[in-house]
């Protein structure tokens, strides 16, 4: 198996887990996000998700067998496989649709919230902010000095063996586009994490105050879990933008030794991190659920605003970014007009990518 | 430290609101100096209007009991609030006890209830 399909085999596994064991992993609690009774989880719920699965190991296996067959036809790799994702979000919007009529609606006449101001400046660690900072800015510093001391032809793609596999002609687009890259991802990261701080958080009218604290625990672990995805994905990003011009000049520190230990090393930091903080909402969670019977509280209207389970829009309701249907992360409402700078931002990387080809 | 809102009660979302500050003003559970949340966090966690969060903070500062700072929440100012003097709120309390003694309660039980309610205020208690 070459290194490419190595290089898909594992995100595209990590995707499939996910859309498999979503749907179920708070049971009826929040079975595909909807809160459900217990016979309809063990009967019909039955039925859609055997369906749900299907379709998505069908579609998954049908995309890697074409994959294979093109580039055996072809000799060269054609990303079949990155459509998979989306064909499973539809998916799961179609297993939303059959069991949303089942929703459970409690009979929910209060809601609290907390008089404690949230504020990023409470969670905000000056040493990590600093480090993001230097890694993300010293790659566009480097390109600034060392840029015309490059050769014609640079190394601009590794493969998971450390081969140079792709090469191009010298240009500020080839060059810039690493930096470039790790400052836009730090730039929505942050702008994230200050909206994150700010998510919707309503509360029961009993047990509330034990109820916020785990929800303040549940918001404390995200935040740890972004901070520590912020550190390594900016030291992986500045690992890639520094190894064009490691590899290519020859004046610069020897960093490419350095590189080719500080890549791996983050990835498996970054892994660790996610499993280890996705470990410890996953148990705070079922904590909740058993002591409170949910984890998330709804407004007896939601329902109305939830499109395929995944999309939140909802005009009516003042708060950007809620949770998740299933209880999973969380997500934004795309009626607040604050989702454009989002979609504005996201669409500036095929920008990015569009103008680094170009030049 | 949390305040509630009924959303099938008669009496306005805003009041509500207001009322719920009150009360933990009086407990103690709100000193002078204490930071509140900003309109948006407030409307957002309860799921109402901004602007219904925004009149019960104006409300509330101007019987002087906040100060509203734009875009960063309120503060507590103190527990005394200055607006109305003791026989304007005599009113409201008297209709509560008329309504009381209407439903069928002696007089005895009327003082129990006022006296629990009062101490319960006192102490931060719902």
């Amino acid at each position: 198996m070459n290194a490419h399909a190595l290089e898909l085999l594992f995100p595209q596994l990590l995707i499939v887990a996910i859309f498999w064991f979503i749907p179920v992993y708070r049971r009826e609690r929040a079975f595909f996000g909807v809160p459900v009774s217990a016979q309809f989880y063990a009967e019909a719920g039955r039925q859609i998700l055997r369906r749900y699965r299907f379709r998505l190991i069908a579609t998954y296996l049908g995309l890697f067998l074409l994959e294979f067959a093109l580039w055996r036809w072809r000799k060269t790799p054609v990303a079949v496989v990155a459509v998979a994702p989306f064909a499973s979000m539809i998916f799961y919007a179609l297993a939303y649709r059959a069991v949303a009529p089942h929703w459970q609606k409690t009979d929910r006449r209060s809601v609290a919230s907390s008089l404690a101001p949230r504020r990023l400046s409470d969670y905000t660690h000056i040493a990590i902010e600093l480090f993001v900072l230097v890694v993300t800015l010293l790659p566009v510093l480097a390109v600034f000095f060392y840029y015309e001391q490059m050769p014609e032809r640079i190394p601009i793609h590794w493969n998971l063996f450390s081969q140079t596999d792709r090469w191009v002609t010298k240009c500020v687009g080839a060059v810039a586009l690493g930096p470039a890259l790790g400052f836009w991802v730090q730039t929505l990261a942050l702008l994230m994490k200050n909206d994150l701080v700010k998510s919707k958080m309503p509360l029961p009218a009993s047990a509330t105050e034990e109820f916020l604290r785990g929800k303040q625990r549940q918001l404390l672990i995200t935040l740890h879990m972004f901070d520590w995805m912020r550190v390594f994905v900016g030291v992986l990003l500045f690992c890639a933008a520094m190894l064009p011009l490691a590899s290519a000049v020859a004046s610069l520190p020897p960093l490419q030794r350095t590189i080719g230990v500080l890549l791996p090393i983050s990835g498996l930091l970054l892994l660790f991190g996610l499993v280890f903080f996705g470990a410890r909402w996953f148990f705070l969670q079922r904590r909740m659920d058993a002591r409170f019977g949910r984890s998330r509280i709804e407004r007896e209207d939601e329902s109305q605003h939830w499109y395929g389970g995944l999309i939140y829009f909802n005009p009516r309701d003042p708060a950007f970014v809620v949770e998740k249907l299933e209880g999973l992360g969380y997500t934004i409402n795309f009626a607040r007009g604050r989702a454009w700078l989002y979609l504005l931002l996201i669409a500036v990387l095929p920008g990015l990518l569009i103008w680094a080809g170009a030049s | 430290m949390h305040i509630t809102i009924d959303e099938e009660s008669r009496v306005p979302i805003y009041q509500q609101i207001a009322n719920e500050i009150k009360r933990l003003i009086v407990g103690g559970e709100l000193p002078p100096e204490t930071a509140l949340p900003t309109v948006r966090q407030i409307a957002g966690d309860l799921g109402v209007n901004f602007n219904t969060v925004a009149t019960a903070y104006r409300d509330l500062q101007e019987e002087g009991l906040l100060t509203v700072r734009h875009g960063s929440g309120a503060v507590v100012r103190g527990r005394q609030s200055d607006r109305r003097g003791a026989e304007e709120l005599r009113a409201p309390l008297r209709t509560a006890l008329a309504q009381l003694m209407l439903a069928g309660h002696p007089r005895t039980a009327v003082l129990h209830i006022v006296r629990e309610e009062l101490t319960k205020l006192v102490k931060g208690e719902k």
